[in-house]
């Protein structure tokens, strides 16, 4: 199974660092897709068949949460993995974007082995 | 826990870098010894991320301009040479003092207490931390290339208390 992943962070660099680290997982590079706030990561999902999102949580113009909210209200929610990649530790405001659809969190800085474990627990992924 | 100490700070840089960046250094011991040169004060960049919540603080970060690149060149997956020390330097040391800054609060508890991390920013050395405002202070090292951070807040308990002023020239 191919597995499509789009990175959703408005820091250039961190998208670049991150990127790194999903093909250090076994992700092939042209499976990787790029949004800098959660406006484009819609985009990106109209045109693209993602199965998983990386998503940051602070970010200008639509930041995660509301990224999360406007899944939701779609007609046709996409059904695809939400991992929420962030700096953020509070249980309340990660229990908060769970309810809204995240599937589980990666914390920054995370090591490609336990975005290996996720897509293979998640997804049936084998990397 | 309501503060941390110099080698938990240096553990969680160190963590950061290796994770996130491939990038590994050593924490330098006897750090308090060591006095920056004033080639090294004028050739560094400086970064911080501040939080605020029941305790407000700020984590500063000071690299030396060649470790700054190397930070850069392995973020971006680029060579050294091609790195904008103004804008991808200056980003690549901002958003390490971000991941650092979110380490150091889960390691405050930030799980169960309600901190708020604000956007990191570049800063200049007069933001160097006072002597009274200083707790936690480690010094990294990647052969000539060093990266200084300080973690300073407003309020720690018992188990905290100033360390007194690490070298930063005026």
């Amino acid at each position: 199974m191919t597995c499509q992943v789009l990175i959703v962070d408005d820091s250039f660099i961190l998208r670049s660092a991150i990127k790194k680290v999903v093909k250090m997982a076994g992700i092939a590079p042209e499976a990787i897709y790029e949004a800098g706030n959660g406006q484009e990561a819609l985009e990106q999902l109209d045109q693209h068949p993602i199965d998983v999102v990386l998503l940051d949580i602070n970010m200008p113009v639509m930041n995660g949460e509301e990224f999360l909210e406007a899944c939701k209200a779609m007609p046709n929610p996409p059904e695809c993995l939400v991992l929420i990649v962030s700096t953020e530790s509070n249980e309340k405001r990660l229990l908060k974007m769970r309810l809204l659809g995240a599937d589980s969190v990666l914390r920054k800085p995370f090591e490609p082995e336990e975005l290996a474990h996720i897509l293979n627990t998640k997804l049936g992924v084998k990397l | 826990m309501t503060a941390i100490f110099s080698d938990e700070l240096a553990m969680l840089a160190i963590q950061a870098l290796e994770r996130t960046a491939f990038v590994l250094v050593d924490a330098v011991e006897n750090e308090e010894e060591h006095h920056w040169t004033e080639e090294e004060a004028t050739g560094c960049l400086f970064s911080r991320i501040q939080y605020t919540g029941p305790a407000s603080g700020q984590i500063i970060l000071a690299g030396s301009h060649g470790f700054v690149i190397e930070l850069a060149s392995s973020l971006l997956g680029v060579e050294p040479e091609e790195v904008d020390i103004e804008t991808e330097g200056k980003d690549a040391l901002k958003e390490l003092a971000n991941i650092l800054g979110g380490s150091v609060l889960v390691e405050l508890d930030g799980q169960h207490i309600d901190y708020r991390l604000q956007v990191p920013e570049e800063c200049k050395i007069a933001d160097w931390p006072t002597e009274l405002e200083v707790w936690a202070h480690c010094r990294l090292a990647s052969e000539e290339e060093w990266l200084e951070i300080v973690w300073s807040s407003d309020r720690v308990g018992s188990e905290g208390k100033p360390i007194g002023r690490p070298p930063c020239p005026q």
